[in-house]
């Protein structure tokens, strides 16, 4: 048996094979966007807006068990973009302003300017929350370290090493704290792990500041980079589950794994999330056979290519549900 | 030496204000159906002349239109092509950008003007110098998937797109347009073979007219390399001195024999320069560059900032340029 079963076992958590879960955010339904805009005018007060992001996240945890989703997400409903929630939350921070990062898309990059400190939990009480709406697990939601400090302008570190390392101190921090609140899986996103391929043994020393030595199972995603210059190095960061964007490449990131075998869990995106066009069972099933071929069944989960908040809800949910559809016909067809 | 003030290449399309907000929402309303083209094209124009009004106010000698009409460096050329199809999203550099991936599908031709109407529009609206931009043969071709057969290599789809350029910078030339610039970051990531560069700018080079013809490369260390870009036949060469500190030390030594636009100022992070270091820094070079024009400029386009402080960042450049004077 691999140890990332031995040690999902260990914590309790007894999962089907190609376990199915999400990135992370949902979008936002209109009542939840038209509360921030009012929130932000001051037309409502903080806890109206919190009684509205507690409803529509029991309503994505409600989708997710419809659809029979196996580790779920409370869909960040609370937050807005995946920086700027915990640069809004940890201090040595100031507020950004717009920059786009594609497209019509845009997000407030903020500003290191001074010390960073943990002064109290994040994300602590969104996780007991949402863990208490559903039996099912419930992934603890973090950015990393690494991604923080390159999504960020620094006017404080001395260097990208400084910022990242003093950054790697805070997430830790608030793993303890939702280990400590219950949480067994636990993702660290680093979508800015393939950024600059020197730089990679510094998002491997940061993510050990995180993880090491903590009982809980730890998921990386990352996405949208050049894969082919940082792997298989790229897997010694030390997470038991990669969750990748496969579809947006064409599962192109097979060539690597053909090149050498994955050697730790892969849960493959396989719904495009920048795309409005809803993909076929078919060519779910087609991207899943093709992943099967190079990887092995028992290390495979499933989910989206990214978080699906850039689609409209009725889109995300169309996505979501055909990515379980898929996920579940495999399943079907392995269990015969 | 005889400092020019130029703005590198693209700039923030919306900003803080609700005005400044006008084009973000026009594409959205487009995507819904809820407004034309014709409307969209219309705030593209109000928000280009923002831009340059706004270079002109922070005294900057050589606008752009802040590549307004972009969605991204390489498929808003790409797209035009026969022969592409426009892919997925990847990251651009190291940056947290993201470009949709030119996939070459066929044999690759031109259909129309790539920035005709632009230009046309830059030179109307803007006072001056002016600067059009393009992204480089090599750059385009190395940032691409190549899925046909019709090319074997990156160099054979980067020939055919150096052909296809030359008649837009002929275009740009007949256009008047006073500076072109072409944009080779991928020269740092993968250094090209220098004969073929020297050929494909000799391309370009025999189509400008009028206009300097610049190279510019950033997001990397040219060091290495500074001397295979003295060599090329281009009347200025556009450095990022902020990937290096060695940079401005080795042209001190090395001296150049073209006009020089250096990316002084970080066009990724907000912090703001010494100006007074900056204009040291410029001074060092008044020995080797005593004859020529020295053009200000930021490491890379200024998109990467918020609008805010790319606006601070090109009032920095009228800040160093005094204190140059100052110090003179």
């Amino acid at each position: 048996m691999r140890p990332s079963v031995d040690k999902l076992k260990a914590l309790g958590l007894n999962l089907p094979i190609f376990p199915t879960t999400s990135v992370g955010s949902f979008p936002k339904p209109d009542y939840i966007k038209k509360a921030r805009a009012k929130r932000e005018k001051g037309e409502i007060s903080a806890k109206d807006l919190l009684q509205l992001e507690e409803r529509a996240t029991r309503e994505w945890i409600e989708f997710q068990e419809k659809i029979g989703v196996d580790v779920l997400v409370d869909g960040e409903m609370y937050r807005g973009d995946m920086v700027a929630y915990f640069a809004e939350e940890l201090k040595g921070f100031s507020g950004g302003s717009f920059v786009r990062s594609y497209g019509n898309r845009y997000y407030r990059k903020p500003v290191i300017t001074g010390q960073v400190v943990w002064e109290k939990p994040m994300t602590v009480e969104w996780w007991k929350k949402a863990q208490a709406m559903t039996k099912k697990p419930m992934k603890g939601m973090l950015t990393g370290p690494y991604t923080i400090m390159d999504w960020c302008f620094n006017e404080y570190y001395k260097d990208r090493e400084a910022t990242c390392m003093a950054l790697a101190q805070v997430i830790r921090k608030e793993v303890e704290a939702l280990i400590d609140a219950g949480a067994k899986i636990i993702q660290v996103d680093e979508p800015a792990c393939s950024v600059r391929p020197s730089e990679l043994p510094l998002v491997i020393k940061s993510m050990n500041v995180v993880t090491q030595g903590l009982p809980a199972y730890f998921v990386t995603h990352i996405c949208y980079g050049d894969f082919g210059k940082i792997y298989p190095e790229m897997t010694e960061i030390p997470v038991e589950n990669f969750d990748l964007e496969m579809s947006n490449s064409e599962n192109n990131l097979l060539d690597c794994f053909r090149s050498r075998s994955f050697p730790k869990d892969l849960t493959a995106g396989i719904v495009d999330v920048h795309n409005h066009e809803l993909e076929s069972q078919e060519v779910l099933g087609a991207r899943l056979r093709q992943i099967l071929e190079v990887v092995p069944a028992e290390q495979l989960w499933i989910d989206p290519d990214c978080g699906l908040k850039t689609r409209t809800v009725e889109e995300a949910k169309q996505k979501l549900e055909a990515t379980v559809r898929a996920a579940q016909a495999l399943r079907k067809s392995y269990s015969n | 030496m005889k400092l020019k003030l130029a703005n590198h290449s693209h700039y923030p399309k919306i900003g803080e204000t609700d005005e400044q907000h006008k084009l973000r929402r026009a594409y959205h309303l487009f995507d819904r159906q809820k407004i034309t083209q014709d409307q969209v094209l219309e705030a593209q124009k109000e928000t280009i002349q923002e831009v340059i009004e706004e270079q002109q106010k922070a005294g900057v000698d050589i606008v752009t239109d802040g590549q307004i009409r972009w969605n991204d460096p390489l498929s808003h050329l790409m797209k035009s092509l026969e022969g592409v199809e426009i892919g997925g999203l990847l990251r651009f550099f190291d940056t947290n950008f993201y470009f949709r991936q030119p996939k070459i599908v066929g044999p690759l031709l031109k259909k129309a003007s790539l920035l005709k109407d632009e230009v046309a529009f830059l030179k109307k609206v803007s006072k001056g110098e002016s600067k059009a931009v393009l992204t480089g043969p090599y750059t385009l071709a190395l940032l691409s998937q190549i899925e046909t057969p019709a090319y074997k290599s990156v160099e054979e789809v980067a020939q055919v797109l150096t052909e296809i350029l030359a008649e837009e910078v002929k275009e740009l030339a007949e256009a008047r347009v006073s500076h072109i610039q072409i944009e080779e970051p991928g020269y740092a990531l993968v250094q090209p073979n220098w004969t073929w560069a020297q050929a494909s700018l000799a391309t370009l080079a025999e189509q400008k007219g009028k206009s300097k013809l610049w190279l510019t490369t950033y997001f990397g260390d040219s060091v290495p390399f500074y001397s295979k870009l003295q060599e090329l036949p281009v009347d200025v060469l556009g450095l990022d001195a902020t990937y290096s500190d060695k940079l401005l030390g080795h042209i001190q030594k090395e001296g150049s024999d073209k006009e020089l636009a250096l990316g002084l100022l970080d066009g990724r992070n907000t912090k703001l320069e010494n100006s007074k270091e900056s204009a040291k820094a410029l001074h060092s070079l008044d020995q080797v560059l005593k004859n020529g024009v020295c053009y200000v400029t930021t490491s890379c386009g200024l998109e990467y900032l918020p609008r805010d402080k790319a606006f601070k960042k090109l009032q920095l450049l009228e800040d160093i340029k005094r204190e140059y004077q100052r110090g003179a």
